[in-house]
């Protein structure tokens, strides 16, 4: 340490050594005259005596001055040597240090700046010269505070305070780092006021001191916002911090906790034995787990926790604080008690039913003795069903040898319509044609009965055609395959009673036909079946004047109606037939009235009857002689 | 040419034809065989020939009606040759598989020899006046 005070020459400077010169020749003077004048009376003597005491003197006052003269110096010459001394670790202190120091002459410029300048910022001598300032390598967002440094160097006043700013600046290779700027008061340095910027790198800590101040926010702002109760207890357990979580689970305001509550304030008495032992536990390990306290809410409810906590100690092993979380375990304990009583119940239930199971057992026991008795039964039963199932299968392969044999009856008569279609007529043909041709070439030679004969002839093949025709018919709608579809039966009646009116438009014959009878069905079958109807219906009514033909739907509830689905009808008020004969009405080649009278094959009803069959539906009819005819039919329920 | 077996309906084709004043010749084939043959020449030192139209009967003694139509598209000297089937059956297979073969027309003989001989007219008429053969 620089102690002036040991270099202060306070006894012997040249203003001293003068004043004491003087004081003693003063004296001198004053008592050596008084003193040889009353010792010596002899002049002579006397003025012996007075230039030996002058030789004296100057003698005397020579010594004293070396000696005084000679302190002084040898005072100052080890000053200085002490002075270099000094000036040599400062010097040594100032070069190595790890800081800059610049020597500022007003604003602008560095008058000196030490070798740490390359070091710590990274520019070496030429650099720095050419930058002359470091307004180049300052980061923006720094600017204005090193605009208060440089400002402050220029102001002529001392401040108490040295200027500390951190700023920024442009490291060479580093880029940009942390730096501690200190402007010291105005001095006065080998004649000139000026003073020293220190610059000093504290980027290492500034990011350090950074980063703890994150890492702390961090933890602050988990103890704070945690879902967890957090808290931290003083050596005597006494509330120190606490977050909210905790708070709300407790009930307290902080104000409450903070300094004033133990945890022994806030678990149910029963359990401070247990907190007793968790603080000797936490003085022995420093820390413990998971322990089960019950606490008493501020508003006295009772909420079960789980607290972890761990102790931080001081130097001499005494608890400093610890910090500890408490986890709401109040439903899980609810739902565990619930588990636990619905095991019990479950238990007894278990019990009550191995009992009733027992007791069901020996029911079951002694139904099975029953059942036993009953199989054996059974099994003689088992045995005359299984003869009786020989028997049936007996019976099945013969219907199917039946069925093979029908089938191939079936299409013997398919081949023999075929050959009925084209054998049969060929003849025919030839009869009728060879007729007229006799009719035509011989007709001179033929008397008008002869010629009657052939027209009969021509007429009973014609006839022949025409049943064969018809019967090629009948077996053809049997073996077609069906196409069901909708169709309105009400607008075929109307076309095929148009056909018919065109046939003989001198008759007087008035239709009854609804605006629409839709059925589903064969649309070509169906067409073939009301053909034959209306046919008739015109036929046996030529009689009459004027003949009425109505088709329609039975309405629900007249007596006629038969099945589910609707019943149709095809009505005229023509010549009718006998009652006693209906049965033969829809059998092939069965006439009720003479070929004369009204031609026909025979065939036509038994054609609808077909028809109305193979679409699952029934026809009959009702009739009073010269009264007219009436036929129903309906079809599957399907039809509307 | 008037491919038929029964000698009845020959003559009372023939007959229709006359009665209908057509009196173009008339080649009688009395089977599919004979057909086929005189159609390519080979029976006998006939020239093969190309009839204005062929009236073809179904039902026939060895070769039917319409395995001859058949033959006759399969060849490529008759294929184009007008084929009307003339037959009693009213069968709907047999309809079907004359029209799927190729035929023309299908026509059923009438038992009403009048009503024949109106339809003979008819034949005539469209197929050997109105109809425009290939050369």
């Amino acid at each position: 340490m620089w102690k002036p005070d040991k270099y202060r020459i306070t006894q012997l400077n040249p203003a001293n050594i003068v004043i004491i010169y003087l004081l003693i020749g003063f004296l001198w003077i004053l008592f050596s005259d008084r003193l040889l004048d009353q010792a010596i009376d002899d002049p002579a003597v006397l003025t012996r005596f007075q230039t030996l005491k002058g030789w004296f003197y100057v003698i005397v006052t020579g010594l004293l001055l070396f000696v005084l003269i000679q302190g002084h110096s040898s005072r100052i010459t080890r000053m200085r040597s002490e002075f270099f001394e000094r000036f040599d670790l400062y010097r040594t202190l100032l070069e190595q240090g790890s800081q800059v120091v610049i020597q500022m002459e007003g604003r602008q410029k560095f008058s000196y700046t030490n070798s740490a300048f390359k070091e710590i910022l990274g520019y070496d001598d030429n650099e720095l010269q050419q930058m002359d300032d470091f307004e180049g390598i300052i980061h923006p967002v720094d600017k204005d505070r090193f605009f208060e440094i440089k400002t402050a160097c220029g102001e002529d006043q001392k401040s108490q305070e040295p200027l500390r700013k951190q700023i920024r600046i442009r490291h060479k290779e580093l880029g940009w780092r942390w730096y501690q700027m200190i402007l010291t008061d105005k001095r006065r340095f080998e004649h000139i006021e000026s003073r020293l910027l220190l610059v000093r790198d504290i980027h290492d800590e500034t990011i350090l001191y950074e980063q703890l101040k994150e890492s702390q926010q961090r933890f602050e702002h988990l103890f704070r916002d945690a879902p967890v109760g957090y808290h931290s207890f003083g050596p005597d357990f006494k509330f120190i911090d606490v977050n909210r979580a905790e708070l709300e689970l407790l009930g307290y305001e902080r104000e409450e906790l903070i300094g004033h509550k133990t945890w022994a304030d806030v678990i149910v008495q029963e359990e401070l034995p247990d907190f007793e032992n968790h603080k000797k536990e936490l003085m022995e390990k420093g820390r413990v787990w998971n322990r089960l306290y019950t606490i008493v809410r501020k508003n006295g409810t009772r909420r079960s926790v789980i607290l972890n906590a761990r102790a931080f100690f001081d130097d001499h092993d005494c608890i400093r604080y610890t910090l500890g979380n408490i986890t709401d375990i109040t439903e899980r304990v609810k739902a565990q008690e619930q588990i636990r009583r619905l095991n019990e119940s479950l238990e007894e239930k278990v019990r009550q039913r191995t009992r009733d199971l027992e007791k069901a057992n020996q029911e079951l026991e002694q139904t099975n003795r029953k059942l036993d008795q009953t199989n054996l039964e059974l099994e003689h039963a088992n045995l005359q069903l299984e003869q009786a199932n020989k028997a049936l299968e007996t019976i099945n392969m013969e219907l199917e040898t039946r069925n093979r044999e029908l089938k191939l009856a079936n299409k013997e008569l398919e081949s023999f319509a075929y050959s009925v279609s084209h054998d049969l007529r060929a003849p025919l043909r030839g009869i009728d044609g060879f007729s007229q041709a006799l009719l035509d070439m011989y007709e001179t030679k033929l008397d008008d009965r002869g010629a009657g004969y052939l027209k009969r002839v021509r007429l009973a093949s014609q006839r022949m055609g025409m049943l064969i025709d018809d019967l090629l018919e009948l077996s053809r709608i049997s073996r077609t395959t069906m196409n069901m579809e909708q169709v309105d039966l009400a607008a075929i009646c109307r076309e095929i009673l148009s056909g018919l009116r065109e046939r003989e438009p001198d008759r007087n014959v008035e239709f009854i036909v609804p605006d629409e009878l839709v059925v589903t069905g064969d649309a070509g079958l169906l067409r073939i079946a009301m053909q034959n109807l209306l046919d008739n219906a015109w036929k046996f009514s030529s009689t009459c004047d004027p003949a009425v033909i109505e088709t329609g739907i039975v309405s629900p509830g007249d007596v006629n109606t038969e099945g589910g689905g609707s019943t149709f009808f095809v009505r005229d008020n023509g010549v009718g037939f006998n009652m006693k004969y209906h049965d033969k009405l829809f059998m092939a080649f069965q006439r009720l009235h003479t070929h004369d009278a009204f031609p026909g094959s025979g065939i036509g009803l038994a054609t609808v009857q077909r028809i109305i069959h193979r679409h699952s539906g029934t026809i009959w009819a009702d009739s009073t002689e010269n009264e007219g005819a009436i036929f129903y039919f309906n079809l599957t329920d399907k039809s509307v | 040419m008037l491919v038929e077996d029964n000698q009845d309906d020959i003559d009372l084709t023939i007959m229709a034809l006359e009665k209908s004043n057509i009196l173009n010749d008339v080649i009688v084939a009395k089977d599919g065989e004979q057909a086929l043959q005189k159609l390519n020449g080979l029976e006998d030192d006939d020239p093969p020939i190309l009839p204005a139209v062929i009236l073809l009967d179904i039902n026939m003694p060895k070769m039917n009606g319409l395995e001859v139509l058949r033959e006759i598209r399969s060849n490529d000297r008759t294929r184009r040759l007008p084929v009307v089937i003339l037959t009693s059956s009213r069968e709907e297979q047999d309809i079907i598989r004359g029209y799927d073969l190729g035929a023309n027309s299908y026509i059923r003989k009438p038992v009403d020899f009048d009503n024949f001989v109106q339809a003979v007219k008819q034949l005539g008429l469209y197929w050997l006046v109105l109809n425009e053969p290939v050369e």
